[in-house]
């Protein structure tokens, strides 16, 4: 299986964020903390609602908080 | 660990455990749990009433001490691990089913005055199936929730 080319900064964002833990931020989006954990660290990548929820609690623009990696790049 | 991930390894624990109990129970039974279908009854009864009371006890204590039930909503990454599993647990279960029957047709054909064994041997295949798609049900889902592939 191909390696997840999307990356994030939500670990950067939830430190600009007053240090915003992995369960308040699970919390405000719906899913576990072990979900929050898992696209953080590139193992899982969420639908986009999920991915627009998550862009929506850090009031950034989708491409600002996931940014995807074609082949080449 | 997420109440999820607890429920996924007490599961795999319970069905590991089946196993072992089932074949203590085939090595004590010997060759008469083989080929005598009373036996092998006796057999898939004990298995079948130990995982019964495995399973509800372990749900309640896990469901006591995490203050939640199995049928709190999943989220989508736990309902992709969910259909894995299904998915892998289906697999296996059709595949002991149609081995289970073409075993039985060719022991119906071919084995003559052996009618015992046409039902026995399907029978114990059927309960040690069923106990692995279980098993594999709950593993897939641990490794993908673990891995995320």
């Amino acid at each position: 299986m191909s390696k997840c080319q999307i990356s994030n900064q939500i670990r950067r964002l939830r430190f600009e964020h007053d240090e915003m833990t992995q369960q308040a931020l699970a919390t405000a989006v719906g899913v576990t903390r072990q979900t929050i954990l898992a696209i953080e660290a590139g193992r899982y990548s969420p639908s986009l609602e999920v991915a627009f929820k998550i862009a929506a609690v850090f009031q950034r623009p989708l491409e600002e908080v996931f940014q995807y990696q074609t082949e080449n790049s | 660990m997420a109440y999820r991930e607890q429920v996924l390894w007490v599961d795999a624990l319970i069905m590991l455990g089946l196993i072992g109990y089932t074949v203590k129970q085939l090595i004590l039974a010997g060759n008469e749990a083989l080929f005598n279908i009373e036996q092998a009854y006796e057999v898939v009864a004990s298995v079948l009433f130990m995982a019964v009371i495995a399973y509800i006890l372990c749900h309640i204590a896990i469901a006591i001490v995490a203050n939640k039930e199995a049928e709190d909503e999943r989220d989508e990454r736990e309902q992709q691990a969910a259909q894995l599993g299904a998915y892998w647990s289906a697999t296996i279960s059709q595949t002991t089913i149609v081995l289970a029957l073409v075993q039985f047709g060719l022991t119906v054909q071919f084995g003559g005055d052996r009618g015992e064994l046409s039902l026995a041997h399907p029978l114990l295949l059927l309960l040690i199936g069923l106990i692995l798609a279980e098993l594999s049900n709950a593993g897939r889902q641990l490794y993908y929730l673990y891995r995320g592939i």
